[in-house]
């Protein structure tokens, strides 16, 4: 485990102190956040490493609670006179003046789930830019069409240090590296861009263990050439085969959002006072895990401080439960999920997705597609949307084929898929027996920016709108 | 900070670089206040208030660039900032075509833009609190199907001083506020396992000062209509037809225009306009301005990212593309003059034409009007479109029915040469806005 680094200068009493006066005015929680953050990119593009690039944040979030009613303040000046001040400023959602008995402290223990071999951030960036010279060279030599190479390299390290009104102290330290490529290539007056994108709460053995950079520059090279030959998608009605692992933004999107308590206590989700009704075909069993060791959506505890532990949101297609925070799981009274997350000191918690994943089925892929006679297989996305209320979700393929009489045809092109919801999930009609999760590259924005994971076997849905702009004559 | 600190910590960031080695030193300094109340149900559901400041440092030396930002504006941090970035500058290559900004090139506009309003720090919070309450009562005594979600008021005024090596040094303040509501009704055209299908839907208005914003029961009644227009909507039929963009939804395509135009796109070939400056882009009532310099507008700037003096630049005139939206950098990849365009567009617009939206949807038998898009399917690169979309059905004129659960595709080549009509309603709550656009034909996937 990376060591925990203090990078935030302030004892108990101090904290505790900030607290006393955060809850002074009657609210029923409080808690505080002190974030730390140390970002750093490079940048290669037209052959040269053109930019490097670090950020440094550092703050506190200062919230307090009154029923369902959230004041928030942040300082990024931690000296006690400014907490106190932002605390005063939180605590200002209640107005009824009380005083409280001060808090007594003890630090949470858990398990790290994203240990590291050799921490990418502190790196030497002769050795950064040796990985990124090879993502380059290898997409310029997979084919005369490439134009252009653009490879980055993003390592973060956050501190995080959290003291609820409960007592409760909890540090962590999240580490995170993305290795991101992207290539245009070009053919006469066709132009098209291919991406190769992963990492997650890892180290450098990232390039070891998962993808190199050389796979990494080939492959969105490859993408990029591949799309060159793409033909225009049909539109109308289609099956629908999803590959495993990165298909996995159908169910972020389809069941994960509307599945968020937020939307469930104000009752604008389409799944609002649905537990323990089918929702899904009995194939479908969902779970969000913060658990999944070095996945870019893990967190060894929310940004509350609740651990976090795998939750079934959906089970043999009926509707388990929700993701909570603080406040959902109150309304409810419900234990706490370890969904609550947010961007930065700068933002109070809601409930978020970490890693969301549809187990594991047992039918066999090949036949999956064998069985199909004609539809679309979606490989790898640009990402989704959803519309809680009325539960229509869309997401845009960038790998795609036909699928003709049980064999994987020509590839497509401009495309979204669209569907809803419980609809889709009720047509799942095969799940795969080749589980995996999508390689580090989703980032979720809910109003605040969340690293997310994602991950599903193969699966096959029986009918989907395929939103291309061919018209099919039928 | 006062501005004259804020400068004053610029102008010295900037000396401190330079001793530390650096060529070429740009800093900013910026500062905000920030205020938001959201309101559910007569109750406060988030009060937010937050002081922020950041200083953003980017040098050179021999061509070799690497810029640092942070939170912490303590003297020992800067110091330690520039060292790092000094260092950091040294292991990049070296890029033959780096450049500063022309001399003659930087400086203010001296007309006062009106982009702060001084006002925008002395609502108080109880009036911020009122009017999202009064804002969502007047939504739900509208209708009482309207399930209130949030109403929000919210205000902010950024600071920002910028100085750089060759001498510039200035700044300017901008405020903003803004007023928005969520409305969601239930949905009985409910079908197959989704026996919970909601309809939601959201208005807003964003000003500059806080008298400039629309009226609550606008806000309040636009909300209200757009989310119960939507109950009982169906999937259309699939087929090509013609579609109209209203002025909400017309907006996502200017975003991606503006995407394809810029100069940081351009010269890495991540646009279908690369090459075509000079050439027939769009049917001939389109006219495409970048205008930094109206009058209390939200992307009004007195000088852009790197200190070039602001200036209005046609982009798309009748249908012809004129320029490309540049950088000092990007201008000289492009072997092209600064379009005082760092840091990106300012208020982006496509110029209105004649017609009522009524009239446009009047003169349609047969067609689509968009009201909402989701999804990431607008592609600038190779300027492919296809997105998810809610709309109503044109019927021999009229706008008869809602739809959802459909997509719109084509592409933005066929889309700008097929514009039909464009409208007369044009409002500036965004720096990308656009009027109704009409396009002659494009594919609807549905049923």
């Amino acid at each position: 485990m990376l060591p925990f680094m203090d990078h935030f200068d302030v004892d108990e009493e101090t904290m505790r102190s900030v607290i006393d006066v955060a809850l002074s005015k009657g609210g029923n929680y409080s808690d505080l956040f002190f974030g730390h953050a140390v970002g750093n990119r490079i940048l290669m593009e037209e052959g040269i490493v053109k930019e490097g690039s670090k950020s440094i944040s550092r703050g506190v979030g200062i919230r307090v609670l009154k029923g369902e009613s959230t004041g928030y303040a942040y300082t990024e000046d931690l000296s006690l006179e400014k907490m106190k001040q932002a605390a005063l400023t939180a605590a200002a959602i209640a107005d009824s003046a009380k005083t409280v008995g001060s808090i007594s402290v003890s630090e949470v223990p858990f398990t790290n789930h994203y240990p590291v071999e050799e921490a990418t951030t502190g790196t030497s960036l002769s050795k950064k830019i040796e990985w990124i010279d090879k993502a380059e060279n290898a997409a310029w030599d997979y084919s005369e069409h490439v134009k252009k190479v653009e490879v980055m390299l993003i390592d973060r390290i956050e501190t995080i240090q959290i003291l609820t009104s409960e007592g409760r102290l909890l540090k962590d330290t999240r580490p995170m590296m993305r290795f991101h490529v992207s290539v245009i290539a070009e053919k006469k007056d066709n132009r098209q861009i291919g991406i190769s994108s992963g990492g997650g709460r890892i180290g450098n053995e990232y390039f070891r263990l998962k993808k190199s950079p050389s796979e990494h520059g080939r492959d969105a090279a490859r993408q990029a050439v591949l799309l060159l030959e793409a033909i225009d998608a049909p539109a109308g009605p289609m099956e629908l085969i999803l590959a495993p692992a990165e298909s996995g933004v159908l169910l972020h999107e389809s069941v994960g959002h509307p599945l968020e308590a937020d939307f469930i206590r104000k009752g604008t989700s389409a799944y609002t006072d649905r537990v323990g009704e089918k929702v899904a075909s009995e194939l479908i069993t969902v779970i969000d895990d913060g658990t999944v060791k070095n996945d870019r959506g893990a967190v060894n505890f929310d940004d509350e401080g609740t651990l976090t532990s795998a939750t079934v949101l959906i089970e043999k297609g009926i509707l388990k439960g929700y993701m909570h925070d603080r406040i959902s799981a109150g309304v409810f009274g419900v234990p706490l999920t370890g969904n609550g997350r947010r961007e930065s000191y700068k933002h109070p918690p809601v409930p978020r997705m970490t890693v969301t994943y549809l187990s594991n089925g047992t039918s066999d892929p090949e036949e999956i597609i064998r069985s199909t006679d004609r539809g679309i297989f979606c490989k790898s996305f640009r990402g989704g949307q959803v519309d809680i209320s009325n539960g229509d979700f869309v997401f845009v393929p960038i790998e795609a084929y036909l699928v003709e009489n049980g064999r994987i045809d020509a590839p497509v092109k401009n495309l979204t898929l669209i569907g809803n919801g419980p609809d889709v999930l009720s047509k799942v009609v095969a799940v795969g027996n080749d589980f995996a999760f999508s390689d580090g590259r989703w980032t979720c924005g809910k109003g605040q920016m969340s690293p997310v994971g994602v991950g599903l076997p193969t699966i096959k849905i029986s009918e989907i709108t395929v939103g291309g702009s061919e018209l099919v004559q039928k | 900070m006062t501005m004259d600190e804020m400068k004053a910590l610029a102008a010295s960031t900037v000396d401190t670089a330079l001793e530390a080695g650096a060529e070429t030193a740009e800093i900013m300094v910026m500062e905000g206040t920030d205020f938001e109340v959201s309101v559910r149900k007569g109750g406060i559901e988030t009060l937010n208030e937050s002081v922020s400041s950041r200083i953003a440092i980017a040098i050179s030396r021999d061509g070799r660039r690497a810029s640092v930002t942070s939170s912490d504006l303590t003297t020992d941090s800067i110091d330690r900032l520039v060292r790092e970035a000094v260092e950091l500058a040294d292991v990049m290559d070296k890029d033959e075509f780096f450049c500063m900004p022309d001399k003659d090139e930087l400086g203010e506009v001296e007309d006062d833009l009106c982009i702060f309003d001084p006002s925008t720090v002395e609502i108080s919070t109880d009036k911020k609190i009122k009017t999202a309450l009064e804002l969502e009562k007047t939504a739900c005594d509208m209708d009482k199907r309207i399930i209130p979600d949030e109403a929000a008021c919210a205000s902010g005024v950024h600071s920002m001083a910028f100085a750089n090596s060759l001498g510039f040094c200035s700044s300017y303040s901008r405020s903003m506020n803004s007023i928005s509501l969520s409305c969601t009704a239930e949905d009985n055209k409910a079908s197959g396992l989704n026996t919970g299908k909601k309809q939601s839907s959201h208005w807003y208005s964003m000003a500059t000062s806080f008298d400039g914003l629309e009226p609550i029961e606008k806000v309040a009644s636009e909300a209200v209509s757009r989310t119960l227009r939507k109950l009982g909507s169906v999937k259309p039929k699939t087929c090509e037809i013609p579609v109209v963009f209203d002025a909400f939804t017309a907006r996502d395509i200017l975003a991606s225009i503006a995407a394809a135009v810029s100069g940081s796109n351009i010269y890495r070939n991540n646009s279908f306009l690369v090459g075509k400056t000079g050439s027939r882009i769009g049917a001939p009532l389109i006219t495409i301005i970048d205008d930094p310099l109206l009058t209390g507008k939200l992307g009004s700037r007195p000088f852009d990212g790197e200190g070039v003096r602001s200036r209005r630049n046609t982009v798309v005139e009748k249908g012809i593309l004129k320029k490309f939206l540049m950088s000092s950098y990007e201008a000289k990849k492009l072997d092209s003059r600064s379009t005082g365009n760092a840091g990106g567009h300012s208020n982006f617009y496509i110029v209105p034409g004649e017609d009522d939206p009524e009239k446009i949807i009047g003169d349609i038998k047969d067609g689509l009007c968009l009201t909402a898009l989701f999804g990431p399917g607008a592609n600038w690169t190779t300027g492919d479109f296809s997105q998810g979309g809610q709309g109503i059905w044109i019927e021999n004129g009229e706008l008869s029915y809602p739809v959802d659960g459909f997509t719109v595709a084509g592409s933005f080549q066929k889309m700008l040469n097929g514009i039909e009509a464009v409208g007369n309603d044009i409002d500036w709550k965004n720096r990308i806005t656009s009027p109704t656009l009409k396009i002659s034909s494009m594919t609807v996937s549905g049923t």
